[in-house]
């Protein structure tokens, strides 16, 4: 009886919060809502990427439409007219030049420069969400770490509590019923089973605890990387797109200053080619992560609803318990007390 | 698709501008100076706006973007940042407010930065785009056309017509033209005016102008004043710039010899004015040809040319530039900034 007695006033240290069931759905909800942040965020992302996009097929459009211009002055057609109304002696004042190359091209390179910058800043916000993402998996996974720990507390004190309490019954059993001795049992017996109910629950919450962050953490370990291998896509893309837009920068002024001088195209050209050439490759990456996002943001999505009801399943059933379901609980929790017990066993 | 011998980076020959990077305190030095620069020269309303390219250029220094960028390109040929960095600045102000909007909120930033974390980038953004949200900025191609007045018993209207420009060069100019337009059936507008009488250039003469604004301002007066219908009565040129550093370019050979030390510095700004109301022609610009009266058709249009140029230098070149600025038979005005 000393021994269950000094069972009794130990106190076990559970790290962290206490637990119950109010508590442990408070915190699953909580994870749920960072975690739907997380997915909105990433939607909203994905919306962010689509103007992109858009922007910058209006860009090629317009930039075809500067060159297919261009080439067709190249080919002196509409020059050519020009150059025959030019010389009718009634005309000839009148004639106003067409538009300046130089002013177009520059128009066009100050959109394409806006544009990369909206892109620039997309890209650290990407780093933004990647960078918090991975310290909501750092959090996570010291909360598991608590709760495996408070298992292993939780268990151990089960086992004490559940063996105590069968040499009170056992003791009490052999004891003449109404005697003093008998008395003690019977509170004893009461204590103890009180404690093992209080420290069986625990157990459970802690291993629902730890299955489900467990959950949570791969979801987020999903976002992480998803977010991830983007900012490592879009870095890239930035920087080539900041290196071609540079090599334009240098020659988009004398480049037209000079097609609007002496009308020469050829090599106009080839700068318009090389600047429609890295839009090109901008759309289809663009193009590229939008099925990407599709692919991964609805799933991750759907598995946050499922987990849902799963939960959800859990903690009722945890709820709904009863003293019939009692005895039921105290059994399975001493089941998982001894694998408990014999995992960390085997790791020690 | 490259010419044979030409490098990848040369699309066309000679149109590669010169450029050099700075960065650190060098690139600090360099945007105060050119802003102490500008608000030396004092410049009129016939040259581009001071305080817009004081304020634009403020936008490139470092104290501002707390090292979010990590150098600045010059063009050495000018001696003032290249295109590509005005338009980064350009770009940065107009989309600071959405920019802005996109942040988080500085105390949750500030809660979460350490030393190059992303969170400490995204808070330096957020003080850089404050800082600039409001910066007045300077033109790099944009045209102003207002009514002076209207006559209507010559149906005739009277405009003057302000282009600024970063031109091709690596220099700002601003062309400011007086020019009347006669109303004609035989004549198509190039100016015109909506019932509030506000004024308004067509496409096709803000093309003309623009692709105008590289050559000088007699020639610019003269293929004016042959559209029907127009009358051009002054063409002024206000260029700012180059500026030759002693530590960045080298200056051209005749001003050589007025660069001596690192911390020299030669800024010019150049008045080029053909009007019809100046009463004889003079050069006082050391580096313009002569004026030109001899001119096919300068006669005939009845216009006189007068060139200025004034420079911004250091204290330890004026005796240096007077003498040669005496050598060369001008008078110019020389601000000092050291």
């Amino acid at each position: 009886m000393s021994g269950a007695s000094e069972i009794l006033t130990r106190k076990v240290s559970y790290s962290g919060a206490g637990i119950s069931v109010r508590a442990l759905e408070e915190d699953i909800q909580e994870e749920r809502s960072v975690q739907n942040r997380h997915v909105r965020e990433l939607q909203n992302l994905r919306g962010q990427n689509e103007s992109l996009q858009t922007a910058l097929t209006e860009e090629i459009a317009k930039l075809k439409t500067l060159a297919d211009e261009l080439h067709r002055e190249r080919k002196g057609a509409r020059f050519g007219l020009r150059r025959l109304l030019a010389k009718l002696p009634f005309a000839k004042d009148r004639i106003l030049s067409h538009r300046s190359v130089e002013n177009l091209l520059r128009q066009q390179y100050e959109l394409s420069a806006q544009r990369l910058k909206e892109a620039t800043e997309f890209a650290d916000r990407l780093s933004v969400a990647k960078a918090e993402l991975y310290d909501e998996l750092e959090r996570q996974g010291a909360r598991i770490v608590e709760s495996v720990q408070n298992s292993k507390l939780a268990a151990t004190r089960v086992l004490e509590l559940s063996s105590a309490l069968d040499d009170a019954r056992m003791e009490l059993a052999g004891a003449d019923h109404g005697t003093v001795r008998a008395r003690e049992l019977e509170v004893l017996v009461d204590k103890l089973e009180r404690d093992l109910g209080e420290h069986s629950a625990r157990l459970k919450l802690y291993e629902t605890a730890e299955e489900r962050i467990d959950r949570l953490r791969d979801n987020t370990r999903q976002l992480a990387k998803t977010i991830s291998q983007l900012s490592t896509d879009m870095a890239f893309y930035i920087t080539t797109a900041s290196e071609k837009l540079d090599l334009i920068a240098g020659q988009i002024q004398a480049v037209g200053a000079a097609a609007d001088a002496s009308l020469v195209l050829l090599e106009l050209q080839s700068s318009l080619d090389s600047l429609t050439d890295s839009i090109n490759h901008t759309t289809r990456f663009v193009s590229e992560t939008q099925a990407y996002f599709r692919e991964n943001v609805d799933r991750m999505v759907e598995n946050l609803q499922l987990y849902d009801k799963e939960t959800e399943q859990v903690l009722a059933k945890n709820l709904a318990m009863n003293e019939l379901d009692k005895e039921l609980r105290m059994a399975e929790a001493l089941t998982m007390a001894i694998a408990t017990q014999e995992r960390e066993g085997g790791t020690e | 698709m490259t010419s044979p011998g030409l490098s990848q980076e040369e699309l066309l020959p000679g149109t590669k501008l010169p450029t050099k990077s700075i960065h650190g305190e060098q690139e600090t030095s360099y945007v105060r100076r050119l802003e102490r620069i500008f608000r030396a020269a004092r410049l009129n309303n016939y040259f581009p706006d001071s305080r817009s390219l004081r304020e634009h250029v403020r936008v490139l220094s470092p104290k501002m973007h707390q090292g979010l960028y990590s150098e600045l390109e010059i063009n050495t040929r000018s001696g003032l940042p290249s295109y590509k960095e005005w338009t980064r600045v350009q770009t940065d102000v107009r989309l600071a407010p959405q920019l802005l909007s996109q942040l988080e909120d500085p105390a949750r930033l500030r809660a979460k930065a350490t030393e190059g974390s992303i969170h400490e980038k995204q808070l330096k953004k957020h003080s850089y785009y404050t800082a600039i949200a409001k910066t007045r900025l300077a033109q790099l191609g944009g045209m102003q056309v207002t009514l002076r007045r209207v006559e209507p018993a010559q149906k005739t209207a009277y405009f003057c017509v302000v282009l600024d420009k970063l031109e091709a060069s690596g220099l700002f100019v601003r062309y400011t033209i007086d020019l009347h337009q006669r109303a004609s059936v035989w004549s198509k507008e190039v100016l015109t005016l909506d019932e509030a009488e506000a004024a308004q250039e067509t496409e096709s003469f803000k093309a003309l102008i623009y692709k105008f604004a590289s050559l000088d301002a007699e020639l610019t007066f003269i293929k004016l004043g042959q559209l029907g219908g127009l009358g051009v009565e002054r063409v002024v040129k206000g260029t700012v710039g180059p500026i030759y550093w002693g530590d960045l370019n080298v200056a051209p050979a005749p001003l050589a010899s007025l660069m001596s030390a690192p911390e020299h510095v030669l800024a010019m700004f150049s008045y080029h004015l053909v009007s019809l109301d100046v009463a004889e022609s003079k050069n006082n610009d050391p580096l313009a040809p002569g004026t030109s009266g001899a001119r096919a058709g300068a006669a005939k249009l009845g216009y006189q040319v007068f060139k200025d140029r004034k420079f911004v230098i250091h204290p330890q070149q004026r005796a240096a530039l007077t003498q040669w600025l005496g050598e060369r038979g001008t008078k110019n005005l020389v601000y000092t900034v050291s």
